[in-house]
């Protein structure tokens, strides 16, 4: 690392929320798995765990990141072998200036407008809004979630063994407005997604739950 | 069998179960890809498929979170197929090789190979 990165990652330390998980050892991220699988001997000898979370962006609170190894049970382990999220793990978390939401790319929301709409029809109209509504609906679940997430108003939902491969899950609580006579309402809900290497948030359910 | 197809479970298992998903569920295909034999499926609140259920302003926030859970494709059948269109899955996946349907018991991609060389038998 430069001098001049050293100080930057310094400044940022001192008022930054964010940090950017960043194993400088791996080539690899979600995004080069994310729609065909892992392959094991590909990725070795890089794990599961730390591939899918690597470039990735979180607010730096315990509920909201990747749980961090906890050696305690672990007093055998060599200092020098204890790494953030495993023994031997390369990863570090590096201080990166907080996201705004014009930073954040959403993407597959779209694709799921029509399965929200065809499911989820009877709830939206009790929130005022109905199909003609759908482009709308589209906007607001975009823009409230990058705000959001930008927020750090979201709870990390960490994976089960069988669904890491799919990614690290986060569920963002969106203050979804009412619409025509429900305009004066304010509903909490969820939408989940998975988050990618550098600002980006895959989109998993439009509207997935009631925000808790 | 494809994404946005709707689906209901036919065999359960320990892994279902434990996530709350029984026999006679109903889903929706989420993913486009098949992985491992398996397709994610969301399985939304059953209220939704209640005819005689009505969301109001009072019980909305009643709603339970989507389950999101792997299923194998011997485990569940098909009870109303999606308009998603070849292109639609083509665009949510990365190339026309992977597999992404299941017809006839084959589990075939976009250019129409097979995966398994027995029909119904996923693993052949």
């Amino acid at each position: 690392m430069s001098t001049l990165e050293q100080a930057r990652e310094k400044v940022l330390s001192l008022f930054s929320e964010w940090i950017e998980i960043d194993d400088i050892k791996n080539p690899w991220t979600i995004e080069n798995f994310a729609k065909v699988g892992f392959d094991e001997k590909l990725i070795k000898p890089h794990c599961l765990d730390c591939i899918i979370i690597n470039k990735c962006w979180f607010k730096n609170e315990v509920s909201k990141k990747p749980e961090e190894f906890n050696y305690l049970n672990y007093p055998e382990i060599p200092f020098d072998k204890r790494g953030l999220y495993h023994p031997n793990c390369h990863c570090k978390t590096k201080f990166i200036a907080n996201p705004s939401p014009s930073q954040i790319i959403i993407f597959d929301l779209e694709r799921r407008m029509d399965y929200l709409f065809d499911k989820k029809a009877e709830w939206l109209s009790a929130m005022g809004y109905n199909i003609q509504d759908k482009q709308e609906v589209f906007h607001l679940i975009e823009s409230l979630s990058k705000e959001s997430y930008c927020n750090g108003d979201y709870t990390n939902n960490p994976p089960s063994e069988d669904k890491k491969k799919y990614g690290f899950r986060i569920r963002i609580r969106l203050q979804f407005p009412g619409k025509r006579d429900k305009a004066n309402r304010i509903f909490p809900i969820t939408s989940s997604y998975i988050v990618y290497p550098n600002g980006k948030l895959k989109n998993n359910t439009p509207i997935g739950g009631k925000s808790k | 069998m494809k994404l946005f197809d709707d689906i209901k479970i036919i065999n359960e298992n320990k892994y279902y179960t434990e996530n709350g998903i029984f026999k006679g569920r109903i889903g929706t295909i989420n993913s486009p890809e098949i992985r491992d034999n398996c397709f994610e499926v969301v399985f939304i609140d059953e209220r939704f498929f209640n005819k005689n259920f009505q969301w109001t302003e009072e019980n909305i926030e009643t709603m339970k979170d989507d389950i999101l859970i792997d299923v194998k494709i011997e485990d569940m059948e098909v009870i109303k197929e999606s308009n998603a269109t070849d292109d639609d899955i083509y665009e949510m996946l990365p190339g026309k090789t992977n597999w992404c349907k299941v017809e006839n018991g084959y589990i075939i991609n976009l250019v129409g190979e097979k995966k398994n060389k027995i029909p119904y038998n996923y693993n052949s």
